[in-house]
Order: structure tokens, then C-alpha cells, then sequence
């Protein structure tokens, strides 16, 4: 899908919707940081939160590969699986920057 | 809503793409959109701005979104703005939390902008609706306690009865009553009556009372005749499980007789002009209960410048929750007004009995009539 079909989907501008995936490419970043430091202080409820950011932040935008991934690494850090997440972790920064070529 | 602008939203999220969505979404209908990203910043920009809705995430760090509805519905300020919460589809205990709270309604995340659109339109509908509603029956109530208040015979109607009274209602539809009938040149006929609740119909019955008295306090009947006459309608009319008690004094100022009938109303307090006052206790029944009812009936001898004080239960109860001593202060009270004139004495009586209280948490009325 092209950013257009996106915005059409949600009934937002295109020219909004390009700001919000701008700031969400910038606030999912962030968050995946805080992931990677808080798991390896064992910091589960930091590492949930992030996860959790990424999670609903995904899915109201409609990015809906990265939002299942968000999901499982959330249900990862509940479950203190440093393995699981560190894997969900590369895999949502690979799907985020990915959506930089469409903006 | 702001006269000057559209209605206003505040969105709250610790999620800045949230936020987003949620302004794009409603800037483009012309909502004007505030965002907060924690609850204490809600918690500030709802008492500020004072939005027609709030759209609040449950799940944020520190203090989560139950903590601010929590805060926002304890707030005079803010505790009829309506609250939608944005919650995950597998948090039920969340919905039901938020529900109890005080929430209007719920988002399920992730949601859809168009969806959140919806929900805001309809919900302020709903307040629009319902905030009509409130005024519409305010200003009614405002027009029935107006009325309620004509219907109130006040000393200078009718110099010739002697009367002074002093009524105060809480309520927009009050449960006290008073009446004074003129039954023939040197008869009056004097009636407090309290009824039972505080609502729409009270008002309403306490004009069918009126009628009532009028029709039965005539010549043609004994005071007790008179009150077992009103009963007796007033079995049929008043709705289940509401009663009135009542005092009805008959005062012949030729023949200088008082009769004194009680529906389990507080004691008359006869104050002689000249001697010991004393409370007139009478057993009875209450009004529109029972058809068979038996009301207490005492006649006495008055003299000239004696007074009889009739009172509603609001008057001895609030002054001091034990009703005996409420009984000795309204006996003191009586007493030091009585250098005062009758049109003045009621008002004298409340004032003292209210002096060092906390101000009436019911309806009073205190009547006082001079031979």
C-alpha cells in the first residue's frame, strides 16, 4: 500500500497522514532504544510500556505488520523472554525504517 | 460549547502518534482539539478549558486513566464533562472500571479515526441533549416554586386572622404547606402540613390541599369533621406511599375557643398571654394513609393576646436532632418573642432557633396566630 491508500483508509489527509507516520517513524524508534536498554537491565515493565506504545501507535495507524509484532514482543516482556523480544525488537526496526521509503 | 468557536475536545495519550490521529481527525470537522500526554496535564487543561468531551487513554505511565477520571468526577468543575476511554480489546475489567467511574462510553484500540469521529459526535448529541434537559427542568421547577409560593396566603392578605409566618423551602418543589382560612367573620381556620418527599408531585398536592381546606373548612363542619373529609380524599389521590402529616387549628375569636386537630404533627405551642406556656400534645394518625384514621382533637379556652404556634417537623429536628430538646429551645424562642408583634415572631422564633446551628437541612415553616 502507498501512503495515499493509507490516509484514504483512515479518512485523514494524505498530507497529515505523512506528518503522523513521520512522527511515528521518530517516537518508534525511540521507544525500540528504551526496549533494547531496558531488557538488558531486566527492566520487563519498561520494555512492556515501550512495547506497548509501539503497539497502539501501529495499529491506529493502520501498519498492521508491525502492529502483531508489537503485540507478541509485549506478551514477550510480560513473559521476561529476552530471546523473543530482542527478535520482535529487529524485526519492528526493520518494518519502521522500511516506511521511511514511503514518505 | 464556546460560543465564539466549535465544541471542544480534549484528547489525552502518552502516545504523541495517538494524539495525532486524534486531532487530525477532528481539526478537519472543525473540533477544537487539546492534548494532553499525562494525567496531571489533563487533570490541569480540563479544568482550564473546560472541553464539552474527553477521550482519555486508560493505560499511561504514572498516573493511569482511571486515576484522572477519578480526580475529573470528584471536581465540581469537571465532573459533568463526558469521558469516552480508549482501551485494548482484551482489557474487559478495564471497560467495566471505567464504566463505574463515571465513562460514558469506550474505544477499543487500535481504533479507527472515522470510529473515534462517531463516537465524539454522538456522545455530544447525547450531553447536548441531555444539558437542554437539565435547563428545561430547572427553569419549570423555577416556575413551580413561584407558583407554589402564590398559592401561600401572606399576613397582609388577611390582616383579620392575626397571623405572622415564616416559610423557607430548599426544594424547588417543596413538602411544607400553610393555609389560612377565613371560615366566617370571627372564625379562621390556621393548617401546616408537611408531606412526605420533596419531588414534582408534592407541588402539585399541596394545591390540591389548598382546594381541599377550602372545600372542607367551612361552617357546615366540626374541625375533625373537616379533617376526616380531607383523609378521606386524600386516600384516594395521593400516589403509594405518600402521606402528609398536618396540624389544623380553628380558632372562634367571638366564643374564644381553639380546637386543635393533629395528623401526627409536631405539638401546637399555646403561649398564654398570661401564664405558663405549654405544648398541646395530641396522638393521631397521618394523612392519606388510612381511611379509618382517628386524628388527635383538643379544644381550649383562649383570652385575648394569647398565641398558638403551629410548625413543620423541620423546625425542631435540624435546630437539635433530639426532638425534646428541640421542643425546649422552640418553648424558649416563643417566649422571647413575645414583646414582639405576631407579624414578626415567626421570623424572630427561626432565627433564634437557627442562631448557633448549621442552617435548616429541611423545609420550615412556623406559624403564629394571636387571639
Amino acid at each position: 500500500m502507498n501512503l495515499k491508500e493509507y490516509a484514504h483508509n483512515l479518512g485523514l489527509d494524505e498530507k497529515d497522514f505523512k506528518e503522523l507516520t513521520d512522527l511515528f517513524i521518530k517516537t518508534t524508534l525511540k521507544d525500540l532504544e528504551t526496549l533494547e536498554e531496558s531488557i538488558k537491565t531486566n527492566n520487563f515493565q519498561t520494555a512492556r510500556e515501550a512495547s506497548h506504545s509501539i503497539k497502539g501507535a501501529s495499529g491506529n495507524l493502520g501498519f498492521m505488520d508491525i502492529w502483531e509484532e508489537a503485540s507478541k514482543c509485549e506478551k514477550a516482556c510480560e513473559n521476561m523472554e529476552i530471546q523473543i523480544v530482542s527478535k520482535n525488537i529487529e524485526t519492528i526496526k526493520k518494518l519502521t525504517l522500511k516506511l521511511t521509503e514511503l514518505i | 460549547m464556546n460560543e465564539n468557536s466549535g465544541y471542544k475536545i480534549l484528547a489525552v495519550d502518552d502516545s504523541p502518534v495517538n494524539l495525532g490521529i486524534i486531532n487530525s481527525v477532528l481539526s478537519r470537522e472543525d473540533y477544537l482539539v487539546f492534548t494532553a500526554e499525562n494525567g496531571p496535564d489533563a487533570r490541569k487543561a480540563a479544568e482550564k478549558e473546560i472541553p464539552d468531551l474527553i477521550l482519555l487513554d486508560i493505560m499511561m505511565p504514572g498516573e493511569d486513566g482511571f486515576e484522572v477520571i477519578r480526580h475529573l468526577k470528584s471536581n465540581p468543575k469537571t465532573s459533568g464533562i463526558p469521558v469516552i476511554f480508549l482501551t485494548g480489546v482484551s482489557e474487559i475489567d478495564s471497560k467495566v472500571k471505567g464504566f463505574n467511574l463515571g465513562a460514558v462510553d469506550y474505544i477499543l484500540k487500535p481504533f479507527h479515526p472515522k470510529e473515534v469521529l462517531a463516537r465524539v459526535q454522538i456522545h455530544l448529541r447525547l450531553s447536548a441533549a441531555t444539558n437542554s434537559l437539565i435547563k428545561s427542568q430547572a427553569q419549570k421547577l423555577k416556575q413551580l416554586k413561584k407558583a407554589q409560593k402564590e398559592l401561600l396566603i401572606r399576613p397582609d392578605h388577611l390582616p383579620e386572622a392575626k397571623f405572622g409566618v415564616n416559610f423557607n423551602t430548599l426544594h424547588e418543589a417543596g413538602g411544607d404547606f400553610y393555609d389560612v382560612l377565613p371560615i366566617s367573620k370571627n372564625i379562621f381556620g390556621y393548617c401546616v402540613a408537611d408531606f412526605s418527599g420533596h419531588d414534582i408531585s408534592t407541588s402539585y398536592l399541596t394545591a390540591s390541599m389548598k382546594a381541599l381546606l377550602k372545600q372542607n373548612c367551612t361552617h357546615l363542619f366540626q374541625p375533625h369533621e373537616s379533617i376526616k373529609l380531607i383523609n378521606e380524599v386524600l386516600v384516594e389521590i395521593l400516589p403509594e406511599g405518600k402521606y402528609l402529616t398536618s396540624v389544623y387549628a380553628r380558632l372562634n375569636r367571638r366564643s374564644r375557643q381553639l380546637t386543635i386537630i393533629s395528623a401526627a404533627h409536631p405539638p401546637a405551642l399555646f403561649i398564654p398571654h398570661e401564664g405558663e406556656a405549654k405544648f398541646i400534645k395530641l396522638d393521631g394518625d397521618i394523612l392519606g394513609m388510612f381511611k379509618d384514621a382517628v386524628f388527635g382533637n383538643r379544644t381550649i379556652s383562649v383570652n385575648q393576646k394569647d398565641r398558638i404556634f403551629l410548625y413543620s417537623d423541620g423546625l425542631i429536628e435540624k435546630s437539635d436532632k433530639v426532638w425534646t430538646k428541640g421542643l425546649n429551645a422552640l418553648l424558649e424562642a416563643c417566649e422571647e418573642s413575645r414583646n414582639h408583634p405576631i407579624s414578626k415572631a415567626p421570623e424572630i422564633i427561626k432565627e433564634l432557633m437557627f442562631k448557633n446551628v448549621t442552617p435548616p437541612e429541611d423545609d420550615v415553616v412556623i406559624m403564629g396566630i394571636e387571639v
